[in-house]
């Protein structure tokens, strides 16, 4: 239903009996509700308005990015009458979110932390197990979820401060509306288990966290809670179009046969936004928020280019779920009026090597991609909200936080794919930009191999590269960085940031740096510091049974090598990979060297060999595959205030602009909690802006 | 007064005997003249016509041709062949035409030497055997070949000739198994492989892999390892490394390693398990148990 202004369709919504996929496939016009519903400027009758520009769109609230945050604040400003148009480059609805892990934080005395305390189930009956936590350790209210939010006394493993640049009236704010989004969230058919501990930085002294589920079914419907376990995904065999990535089993915090991650939040969240009213126009890329003037007056709306997300090897269009409610604009380039206000929920620049530099020069490597790289394609996570921000003089936030999480970047562990942080198979449209599932090994597994940069040295122990996961959160203890576990945890108090826990429970490791570090191939102008590779042989195959067949690996993305000899091996991995810039000239002493090292049993360069056996690399065939940290979420982005308004740089809001997510800054906590108040604050406050 | 200039470029220089070379022509005039059409003609020393490139593309300043695909000289050393462009009239411009040299340097096939299979550890007396790979920068098949495997002092150990067909999943790595028996000196012993292939046709050249040698006492004791996991079930297929000795548990969860006595770091590693290490005097029999936790992989956030 493509909506352009003039056009006065009245509204209808959807029986919730009804499945949505079924509903949308039988071609029911589901169009705006109330008497807010959008306008529409046909194509034709395009005209310079008053303010100069000829705007194709026209809506009460444009929200940029349908992911976590921005169908939160699509949903919530739909809710509360306004027309909503929400743009995305993707093929689908959810981004991040879809392809994340499903893991809600939210607190502060939030329905389900009352559910638990009272040992009750859902309305639905699908949770079985018992409540996960104590009820001392669930009993939470706003003042303690604000002050663990800020608390400047607390030390990661790392040494770092999670909460102490935390912003503080977007805290106070996201600590307020915590319970009333875990409520929103229920009336939006997301269904949630039991509350287990509590999610990366969302606090220490209660436990938060809830993981999104659906039970497995003979349908999907997330109207009734079910998938088929098709649409969940086999394990070693296929995602699917609903679920991109596999769905975990649930039975630790939900039922037998629950199935966990984001596509049990965000697809009743899309199928929520649909059937209320909001649009979508989706394969078309956010390219510039347009104010009156660049630095003052109110925001107007924005512009946007036809971005397709293609297949790589058929050049085909790829194509979501559900399509009712999307405006299939295949125009160039859109002008979209927002009469209220633009939402910036584009996400954030863990992948755009130029922007991610400024935090860690190192990943200014372009080999290195975001987590969900296929899933989001090459345009996902490319800061271009931040960017269309900073344009018209938006201040930003918490870009020093990017240090302080410790699975920002670091290495998943999965060889042989550019996209190492992901569960998806074959069977999602996504799949072809991945191109292989990689070679996904846990930590013991790199007994078996060396890893070297681009020249062909080692750079670190290889059993260490992977650890360095901690971070601070309930329950508290020496791996969180803290000495006391569970509520022996103090708020505020500076022992927790004393020399000595300091020393009591550092344990930061500094692989992915030396693998990102300068090298004797790092060349003028950026001196990148290229690829990893993993060296190994046909002995490491057999010994751990390693599946480096397709789709594990990829015969032409030149991410997988093989070769009769090292030299050879060298040879193909710098004609064979776009990103290998200079030649492997160590390899062949590197593999020597290393071989004489596990004939001595000691490995005086990193001293490996105290962890785990060492094994020589001698038997043929010879094996090369990337190695390849991801930079996994943002922390830095645009400065909001506890109204999700975006603030300039000398500290006034910008008239009708807010964001979230990780378009913005200073909110160190990790995941979906984050994003889904923030969405729900903008959209809150973004209807209440006086139309223009 | 006009010029004209003639390059040659040669795809692969030093080019290895009988390999596959690329030869193409560019021509610059001054001033800029089209030459698209010709046909430069290359020649051996000895007057063969090796074949003909014709200039095929301008680009405004030069014409150039496609590669010619050749097969380098088999002979290792220095040749050279000459390139001629024959004579043309362009505008007020007559070319009587010319012929350059091309220099061409041969060199020998490259062998690399694999060396796969060998024990860690080699109890004085004993007989063991490694295998050895040789694999030629061009491809060619070495079966047939003789490799032999030398002491530090040079002497003969031992020699194998490679097989005629190549390792499993290998493109051209011919291969032989080469038993031989150590005598004594206990303690790392620094031995090469060697390949000689200054006899073929094309010429290789000659390969050397040093490959460390371990003579151990003969063993003295048993080590019985029983690996299980965190239900106390055998884990079969464990590897129980005691370094320089390693080995793998039966079905039953079992291994049994033979050592001098000593003390040894014993490490216990299963496929997604967490491997465990001891540290461990061997002064008689010993019997030991590991268990192994399974390893709990991060959860993608």
């Amino acid at each position: 239903m493509t909506r352009k202004l003039g056009d006065k369709d009245d509204v209808s919504t959807e029986d919730s009996s009804v499945s949505r996929r079924e509903f949308f496939k039988g071609g029911i016009a589901v169009a705006g509700m109330g008497a807010a519903a959008a306008v529409a400027l046909p194509g034709a009758a395009q005209a310079a308005t008053p303010d100069g520009i000829a705007w194709d769109y026209e809506y009460d609230v444009v929200v940029i990015g349908a992911g976590c945050a921005g169908v939160a604040a699509a949903i919530r400003a739909r809710d509360l009458g306004a027309s909503v148009l929400a743009v995305d480059q993707n093929f689908e609805v959810g981004g991040k979110m879809l392809h994340s892990t499903g893991l809600i934080s939210l607190g502060g005395g939030d329905p389900l932390q009352l559910r638990d305390i009272r040992g009750e189930a859902d309305p639905d009956g699908y949770i079985t197990v018992p409540p996960v936590e104590d009820p001392a350790e669930l009993e939470d209210d706003v003042d303690l979820l604000f002050r663990d939010m800020t608390d400047w006394s607390v030390l990661d493993p790392q040494a770092q401060a999670p909460y102490r640049y935390n912003e503080r009236p977007l805290h106070r704010a996201w600590a307020d509306n915590c319970s009333a989004v875990r409520t929103f969230l229920l009336d939006n058919n997301v269904r949630m288990g039991r509350i287990s501990g509590t999610h990366g930085n969302a606090g220490m002294s209660r436990a938060r966290r809830a993981y999104a589920f659906l039970m497995e079914g003979e349908a999907t419907d997330v109207v009734k809670g079910t998938i088929t376990k098709e649409d969940a995904g086999i394990p070693g065999v296929s995602s699917s179009l609903f679920a991109p990535t596999l769905m975990q089993d649930g039975s630790g915090t939900v039922a037998p046969t629950a199935r966990t991650n984001g596509t049990a939040l965000a697809r009743p969240l899309e199928h929520s936004a649909r059937a209320k009213g909001v649009q979508f126009t989706l394969h078309r890329h956010m390219d510039e928020v347009i104010r009156e003037e660049q630095f003052s007056g109110r925001v107007l709306g924005i512009k946007a280019s036809y971005s397709p997300r293609l297949d790589p090897k058929t050049g085909e269009r790829l194509e979501g779920y559900w399509h009712d409610g999307n405006i299939d604009e295949k125009k160039d380039v859109v002008y979209i009026r927002a009469k209220k206000a633009v939402v910036v929920s584009s996400g954030g620049h863990a992948a755009n090597p130029e922007f991610r530099g400024m935090f860690h020069p190192g990943f200014r490597e372009p080999a290195f991609v975001s987590s969900g790289f296929a899933w989001l394609g090459p345009r996902g996570q490319d800061a271009s909200g931040i960017k269309a921000g900073i344009r018209i003089g938006a201040g930003l936030a918490g870009m020093q936080q990017n240090l302080s999480y410790p699975s920002t970047f670091h290495f998943p562990g999965t060889l042989a794919t550019r996209d190492p942080y992901t569960t998806m198979l074959p069977g999602n449209p996504a799949f072809s930009t991945r191109g292989s599932t990689g070679i996904d090994l846990g930590n013991d597994s790199f007994q078996h191999l060396i890893a070297v940069n681009q020249v062909g040295k080692r750079f670190f122990n290889e059993m260490t590269l992977l650890k360095g996961w901690s971070n601070a959160s309930f329950p508290p203890g020496p791996n969180k960085g803290q000495p006391a576990a569970g509520l022996d945890f103090k708020q505020l108090d500076w022992r927790n940031a004393s020399a000595e826990n300091v020393r009591n429970t550092y344990s930061a490791n500094a692989g992915v740096h030396a693998a990102t570090a300068l090298n004797e191939g790092s060349a003028e102008p950026d001196f990148l510091s290229g690829p990893i590779w993993a060296i190994f042989d046909q002995a490491a195959v057999d010994r751990d049974e390693w599946n480096i067949e397709p789709p594990f690996t990829s015969p032409d993305n030149g991410l997988f090598l093989s070769a009769d000899t090292i030299e050879e091996l060298a040879w193909k991995i710098r004609s064979g990979c776009q990103w290998q810039r200079v030649e492997l000239k160590h390899l062949v002493d590197t593999v020597n060297n290393w071989n004489a090292n596990v004939d001595s049993g000691l490995d005086p360069d990193f001293e490996r060999g105290p962890d785990a056996p060492m094994y020589k690399i001698d038997t043929p065939r010879f094996y090369a595959a990337a190695l390849f940290p991801v930079w996994h979420d943002s922390y830095g982005g645009l400065h909001i205030n506890g109204k999700a308004q975006v603030v300039d740089m000398e500290g006034a809001v910008i008239p009708g602009l807010y964001a979230g997510g990780e378009a913005s800054g200073g909110g160190n906590q990790h995941g979906l909690g984050r994003a889904l108040v923030h969405g729900y604050i903008a959209g809150t406050n973004a209807v209440g802006e006086p139309a223009a | 007064m006009g010029q004209v200039s003639l390059s040659i470029e040669v795809t692969s220089s030093p080019a290895q005997a009988g390999a596959e070379i690329g030869v193409s022509a560019r021509v610059t005039c001054s001033p800029a003249c089209d030459t698209t059409g010709l046909v430069v003609a290359l020649f051996e020393a000895g007057g063969n016509r090796l074949g003909e490139v014709e200039l095929s593309r301008f680009d405004g300043d030069a014409a150039s041709s496609d590669d010619l695909v050749l097969s380098a000289p088999l002979a290792v050393g220095a040749h050279q062949w000459t390139a001629v462009l024959p004579g043309f009239d362009a505008g007020d411009m007559s070319f009587a035409g010319a012929t350059v040299p091309i220099d061409i340097e041969v060199t020998a096939h490259a062998v690399t030497l694999n060396i796969w299979g060998l024990p860690g550890a080699i109890a004085a007396g004993s007989t063991a055997s490694m295998f050895v790979g040789a694999r030629c920068s061009c491809g060619c098949a070495l079966g047939g070949r003789t490799i032999t495997i030398h002491d530090e002092t040079g002497a003969l150990i031992s020699e194998a000739v490679l097989g005629d067909t190549v390792w499993q999943k290998t493109e051209a790595l011919y291969f032989a198994e080469a038993a031989f028996s150590v005598a004594g000196g206990e303690g790392m012993h620094d031995w090469q492989v060697r390949f000689a292939g200054a006899d073929m046709t094309p010429e290789h050249a000659s390969g050397m892999a040093p490959v460390g040698v371990r003579i151990v006492a003969p063993a003295e004791h048993v080590v019985t390892v029983e690996a299980v996991d965190d239900n106390e079930a055998p884990l079969a297929g464990a590897i129980v490394s005691m370094h320089p000795f390693r080995t793998t548990t039966d079905e039953r969860g079992v291994a049994q390693i033979h050592v001098p006595k000593g003390s040894y770091r014993l490490f216990v590693s299963a496929r997604r398990h967490v491997s465990s290490h001891t540290e461990i005097d061997v002064s008689g029999d010993v019997s030991t148990r590991a268990r192994l936790a399974v390893e709990i992989r991060p959860e993608r956030l």
